[in-house]
Formats: structure tokens, sequence, C-alpha cells
């Protein structure tokens, strides 16, 4: 009985302390990057004029297949609202349909990956695979994703896209803020950014394009709705964007200012606030377990071999050979006691 | 008890039953075909997952099984923790339920992953990711699935405990069983602990994605509703396992005891209920049930199929006395946890500006349905070859056939054999898995 006692009172001991294993630095919460300090995109939405060398200079910069001057040329492609996939990080829309008659021209749209301030999709990936770098890029490494996709689930632009075609390695793909090309160009600005002919895209820091956003809306409110999408969407993204239509009808999603991991690390590191919860838990459990249990029961199972009546009033005989397995075990104990 | 059950059809002459088996073996065989084709050619050849949808059929059937396994950790907490020894019989039926369960999460799980020769990777301190809901879900299920193991490795020595041909497996299982009996206290206690932990996670998983999960069911508490409704599936499932595992071994299940046990669910299921209601009025998303809509319609399919009305039948006295009827309310309440998890995960994932609805493709179909099927005949073999069933049966006063999977010809024999004077064991059920 002592000994129970002892080996019972010992393994709350040691659940409390295994416990923490199984959602270890749950409570050490990543320090979120600096936003002002960190690099972003202002697109102004009223400059583009769908010309694509952004596509080109993306697909160019990343590897993929390049997109030669006739298709360029070819703007049939426009018409279709397409989003960045696995083979192209950004692309050009054209929204013509859903804006009022009055404005009479089509707005073009580039899309990508936002880099969001306090993105969704770091917090969701459970391997750290996806990591936001201080100068304000969400990049991803291949070598550590499991595939399991959780990012594009709570992306809330639907930026990452996956090479589902990709049999033995598929990739999460999105823009990676052309991390790493920096030293290659002696010049950190994205190929995008560079390609641009129209100056429609400017790289700086966020807090200076935030600045000279709002500078551009009050110097002339005739061509911008007052709306810097991205300011403060979701938390606030790297990349903001300059409008002369509402956003919602540009396809922009219209969204919330909290950064959503705000919310769900909040209620996850309540629940495994240095591991107390948790552990609290198990010791109750384990406490009740000692409390309430019956000291009946507690008999030393036979050591002599034959036929064995087990702790849990399970009778085992030997199986008789070429015959499948008998059913032979019942539990006495448990009709018993009705 | 002489009846000669042969592994996978017992006694000769019962056809309907080789009839199911056949049935169960070949959606088996389909589902593993469905295997081969994912892991052959792809995700992309193999599913309907696209650029908005990258959770599907598979994923669904992944929580699910996990919420029907929950089972496991609420009959260790009642007959363990809380020493309820009347209901020691249903523990290694639940057990089994809850250790296949898992099984074959995980190998569901691996088909879905892009890379899951990388699954392995959560355990690596330096990928460690405490903020993401999903590693709190890896650990423990990863934990949880090495407990059930434990806990099933007394039934696995007990078995050739006393197999006096080979003295030394013999020697060695009884080794072997009485260090796990040892520890079974600790093992027990994790075991409830982690899962209450992860089958919470697994609803915080989409606190994450406000914007994208329908208002009907996203709300911060999503994770103790969760957890609710595992702990309100548990018990269900398992009484409908005894059931049926009764019917195919024609040893029927003890109904005074499943009755007492259901009477307990009426209380869980308007717990959650409840909260449920509660929820949805203060956030105000009751609006949203007004317009008919696909989600809306599920969600009233899922509260009152799946919910309501299993609370009203459980708690009616003669629905807790038939089997047939008890068996059936079990039953919907377990498919009302699965359509809420498909709800959260399938139909209320609502990403802007998707072309077009996920439907699930036939491979997906394929493999969700033959892993089932593997579920349900490994379940048997199982039971068939280890102590599974220890109930005694007393009298089965009435038994409607509704909806249940084994039919049996020779329900009067079973009877008949279920109330022979039984073997006296000695000891009372004590603390042992
Ligand atoms: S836009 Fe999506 S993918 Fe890009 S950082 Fe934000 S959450 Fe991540
Ligand atoms: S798919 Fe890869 S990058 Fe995305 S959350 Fe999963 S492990 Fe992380």
């Amino acid at each position: 009985m002592e000994l129970d006692r002892r080996a019972f009172l010992k393994s709350v001991v040691i659940a409390g302390a295994l416990e923490p294993a199984a959602g270890a630095r749950a409570s050490v919460g990543e320090a979120r990057p600096a936003a002002a300090d960190a690099m972003g995109v202002l697109v102004d939405v009223t400059k583009c004029n769908g010309c694509r060398r952004c596509e080109a200079a993306c697909r160019a910069a990343n590897g993929f297949d390049a997109l030669s001057e006739e298709s360029l040329k070819d703007r049939s492609v426009l018409a279709q609202l397409r989003q960045p996939g696995a083979a192209d990080y950004t692309v050009v829309n054209e929204i013509t349909a859903a804006l009022p008659a009055a404005e009479g021209r089509s707005v073009y749209v580039k899309r990508n990956c936002l880099h969001c301030v306090d993105p969704a999709c770091v917090s969701a990936c459970l391997v750290g695979a996806l990591r936001k770098q201080p100068q304000g890029a969400v990049t991803y490494d291949a070598a550590k994703c499991m595939g399991c996709r959780y990012c594009m689930v709570v992306c809330p632009f639907q930026m990452p896209a996956y090479e589902y075609e990709n049999v033995l390695t598929p990739q999460v793909r999105k823009c990676g803020f052309c991390t790493g090309q920096a030293q290659a160009t002696n010049d950190d600005a994205p190929a995008c950014v560079r390609a641009c002919p129209k100056e429609c895209l400017t790289y700086a820091r966020r807090s200076e394009l935030l600045h000279r956003a709002h500078t551009r809306i009050t110097e002339q409110p005739e061509s911008y709705v007052d709306h810097v999408y991205g300011e403060h969407e979701v938390g606030g993204t790297s990349w903001l964007y300059l409008s002369g239509v509402p956003f919602d009808l540009l396809g922009f999603p219209t969204l919330g200012t909290a950064a959503p991991p705000r919310l769900s690390e909040a209620v996850q590191h309540g629940v495994f606030s240095h591991f107390m919860p948790p552990v609290a838990w198990c010791a109750i459990l384990g406490l009740t377990m000692w409390l309430t249990r019956s000291d009946r029961g507690e008999s030393a199972p036979p050591e002599s071999p034959g036929p064995v009546v087990h702790d849990d009033g399970f009778v085992n005989r030997l199986p008789e050979r070429g015959k499948s397995h008998e059913f032979d075990g019942e539990c006495v104990g448990a009709s018993e006691r009705q | 008890m002489s009846s000669m059950e042969s592994v996978w059809a017992p006694r000769s002459g019962s056809s309907s039953r080789h009839a199911a088996t056949a049935l169960l073996a070949g959606l088996a065989a389909v589902g593993v075909a469905a295997g081969l084709y994912r892991f052959g050619l792809g995700l992309k050849a193999s599913t309907n997952l696209d650029h908005f949808y990258p959770w599907g059929l598979w994923i669904v059937a992944d929580v699910s099984f996990i919420a029907l396994a929950a089972g496991g950790f609420v009959t260790a907490a009642v007959v363990h923790v809380l020493h309820r020894e009347r209901y020691h019989f249903l523990v290694r039926p639940a057990l089994l339920t809850a250790m296949l369960g898992y099984t074959f999460a995980c190998l569901l799980l691996a088909a879905d992953l892009g890379r899951y020769y990388n699954i392995w990777h959560p355990i690596l301190p330096h990928m460690w990711q405490g903020n993401s809901a999903l590693f709190e879900v890896g650990m423990c299920v990863m934990t949880y699935l090495v407990v059930l193991y434990l806990e099933f490795v007394p039934i696995f020595c007990q078995r050739f405990v006393s197999d006096r041909r080979h003295p030394r497996l013999s020697r060695l299982c009884a080794g072997v069983d009485r260090i796990a009996s040892r520890c079974m206290s600790f093992i027990i206690v994790l075991g409830v602990g982690i899962s209450c932990l992860h089958q919470s996670s697994l609803g915080h998983i989409f606190v994450l994605a406000p914007t994208k999960l329908h208002p009907l069911w996203w709300t911060p508490i999503l994770s103790l509703l969760f957890l609710l409704s595992a702990v309100m599936t548990g018990l269900p499932t398992v009484i409908l396992v005894c059931l049926l595992a009764g019917r195919s071994f024609r040893k029927p299940a003890p109904m005074r005891a499943l009755g007492e046990v259901a009477k307990y669910l009426p209380v869980v299921l308007s717990i959650y209920l409840a909260i449920k209601v509660g929820d949805l009025l203060l956030r105000g998303a009751l609006v949203h049930l007004m317009q008919l809509s696909l989600p809306s319609l599920m969600l009233l399919v899922e509260l009152v199929g799946g919910v309501l009305g299993p609370l009203i039948l459980l708690a009616l006295p003669r629905v807790r006395r038939s089997p047939g009827w008890l068996g059936f309310a079990a039953l919907l309440v377990m498919l009302g946890v699965v359509i809420n998890r498909a709800n959260v995960y399938w139909i209320g994932f609502q990403p802007v500006g998707a072309p077009h609805r996920y439907v699930p493709s036939l491979a997906e179909w394929a493999f969700t349905a033959g892993m089932v099927a593997a579920l349900v005949l490994l379940w048997r073999l199982e039971a068939a070859r280890f102590s599974i069933i220890g109930w005694r049966s007393d009298r089965v006063t009435s038994w409607l056939p509704i909806l249940l999977l084994c039919r049996s010809s020779r329900v009067g024999a079973a009877v008949a054999v279920a109330c022979k004077p039984q073997r006296r064991g000695r000891s009372p059920c004590a603390l042992s898995v």
C-alpha cells in the first residue's frame, strides 16, 4: 500500500515535470519586430499601367520561367483575376467591372504577400519554417517545412501557394521580399521595385512610407481615397497601398485592425503560462485519483503459471494450438459490484 | 464460453457477417490503393485541394478520428481517476478504439502532409514554435500515441504471460507487465492531461483565422467547445463500440451499466449546447442563422440532430434500456461531432475570392472510407486476439436493430451463451487498464 502511494505521488511529480515538453516554449512569446525600423513598399495603384515588368523581374529574380516581351505585350492575361501562385510570386490584375461607371478606366493592382508586421502565417507554422525577419521580410525555409499548409489556412490574403503537383518535395511558395539578393545587386530594393518604370512602387522604411502616403493623400485628395491599406489592417503590413477607388472594389478584403496572432497567442499562452495550468491540471487529476482510490483490489498478481487472474479480473488461459484465440477473458468484478 | 470465434468471420453460416467483413475488407483494399495513388502521384493527382482550400476531407477525418477517440481518456478519467470501477469493462474497448483512432489519424495526416517524411520535425528543439496551436497538437498527439500504446502493454503481455510453452516469453511478459503496472497511474494521468490539451487545441487552430472561418463557428472559445464536444462524444463512441462488439462477438454488452453511463450524457450535452448557443448569442452571430445558407443549415443539422436530438433521446429511460435506441442515440452524438468538425474545417472555411467551393475527390473519399473500414476490421481482429471484451452480459430484453453494422442471425443463441453461469475470477477490477 505504502509503495503504491509513493509510486503514485512520484507519478504526479513526473507528470508535472514532463508535461511542459508537450508545449515547450509556448510561454515564450516571440518579440514582434519593430514596425518602424522595418522596410516596406508603397504601391500607388493610381500610377500602375499594367505593364507587368514587375512580374517579369520577379520571375527572373526567383528563377521561374521567364516572361518574354511578347507575352508582356499580350494584355489579355490581365483580364482574369489571378492569384500569386507557386511559379509567380506576384501578379498584376486589371480591375474594370467592379468599378463605378464614372471611373471610366481600369485599375491595375499588383498582388503579392504583404509581409504582415505581425504575420498569422509565422504564428501558425509549427516548425518555424516561416520567419519574420527584422528588416520586414517574411521568409520561408523549405528544409523545416512539413507541408501541413496551416500557413495557407490562416493567411488573411491567401498569399502562400503550394506546389501540389510536386510529388516528393512540395514547397510553400510566396514572395520572400527578395531577401538575400541585396549583396548580389548592391541595392536591397526588391526586383519588382527596381523594374517598375512608372514609379508606382517605392521601397523605404515603413514609417517613412506611411508619412509619404499620407502626404500624397493630403496634397491630392481628389486622386486618392483617404485610406492607406495595410497601415492598420491585421496589425499592419509591410506593403502599403494607395488607391483612387475604395479598396473593397479592388478585391482587397475588409479586415479589422487586430493582428490575429495577438488573440490566439494570448489564449494559448494563457493556457500554458509557465506551464502552470497544465501541471496544475495533472496534479488535480492525480490528487483526485489518489484521494478517491479504494484499497480493495490491490492484490499482488499470482506468481504461479497457469490460468492467470489479473488485477482487473481478466482470466487468461492458454489458447489451444491450431485454434484461433478463444474468448476467455471476463471481468467478473465489473458486474459483481452492481 | 466455447464459441470458437475465428478472427475474421465467426461461425459458419452467418452469411450477413461474412458479407459485412467482405465489404469492409473491400473498402480497406480500395483505401490502400488510394493511399498508394496519393504517395505515388502526389497531392495534385489525388486530391481536390487548391490554393484557397489547403485543407480537405483528410483533415476533417483526422480531427474527427481524434474526437471520436476521446473515449479513451474519458473512460480512463471516469474509471481510474474517479474510480468508478463498475464501468471498468468500458476501459479496454475504449483504449483499443482510441489507440486505433489515433494511429489512423496519424496515417491520414501523413497522407495529407506534403512532406510527410518531416512529420517528426516538431520534436526537434530548434524548430519548436510554441506560438502555434498546431505545434501543441503535434507534440501532444505524438505523446498521447505513445501513452496509448503503453496503456496497451499490460493487455499485450497478459496474453503471453501464461504461455507455458514459451517460458522465456512468459517470464519476459510478466516482467514487462509488472513494470508497466507500476507506471500505470502516471501514464493514465499524463494521458488524460494531454488529451484535454490537444483536444482543445484542435479548435484553437482556427482562432488564428478569424476572417476566414464563418462567424457561426469562429469564436475565441473554440478551444473550449472542441474540448467539450470531444468529452461529449467520448462515452457515446465507447457505448456504440461496446454494443457492436457485443453483437459481433455474441456477448451482448451489459445494458444496465451502459444505461447508467448514458444517464450522464444529457448533462454533458446540455452544457455544450448551452455554451454553444450562449456564444452565438453573445457574439450576435445568430443573425447568420436566419439567412438560409449552407453554413446555417449545417449548423442546424449539427446542433439539432447531433446535440439536441440525442439529448432528448438519452433523457428517456426507455431509450437507455434498449440497445438499439441507445446505439442510435450514441451514433447521433458521434455524427454530430463529426459534422461539427466538418463544419469548422470545411463548410465554414470561407477564403475570400475562392472561385469555387472545395469538394473532395474520389481518391480522398476512397482513402478515408478505406481507413475507417480498416480501423473497424483491425478493432475486431485485436478484440479477438486480446482480452478486450471483459463484460458479463446481463439479460437483454429488447433489441431494435437500428443502423447496426454487424447483424447476427442467432441472437437467441448469443443470449443463451451470454447468460450461462460464469466462471468466477477472484479479484475485483483494480488499477490496470
Ligand atoms: S500576407 Fe499572408 S503570407 Fe504574407 S506575411 Fe501576411 S500572413 Fe504571411
Ligand atoms: S506548410 Fe510548411 S511553412 Fe506552412 S505552416 Fe506548415 S510547416 Fe510551416
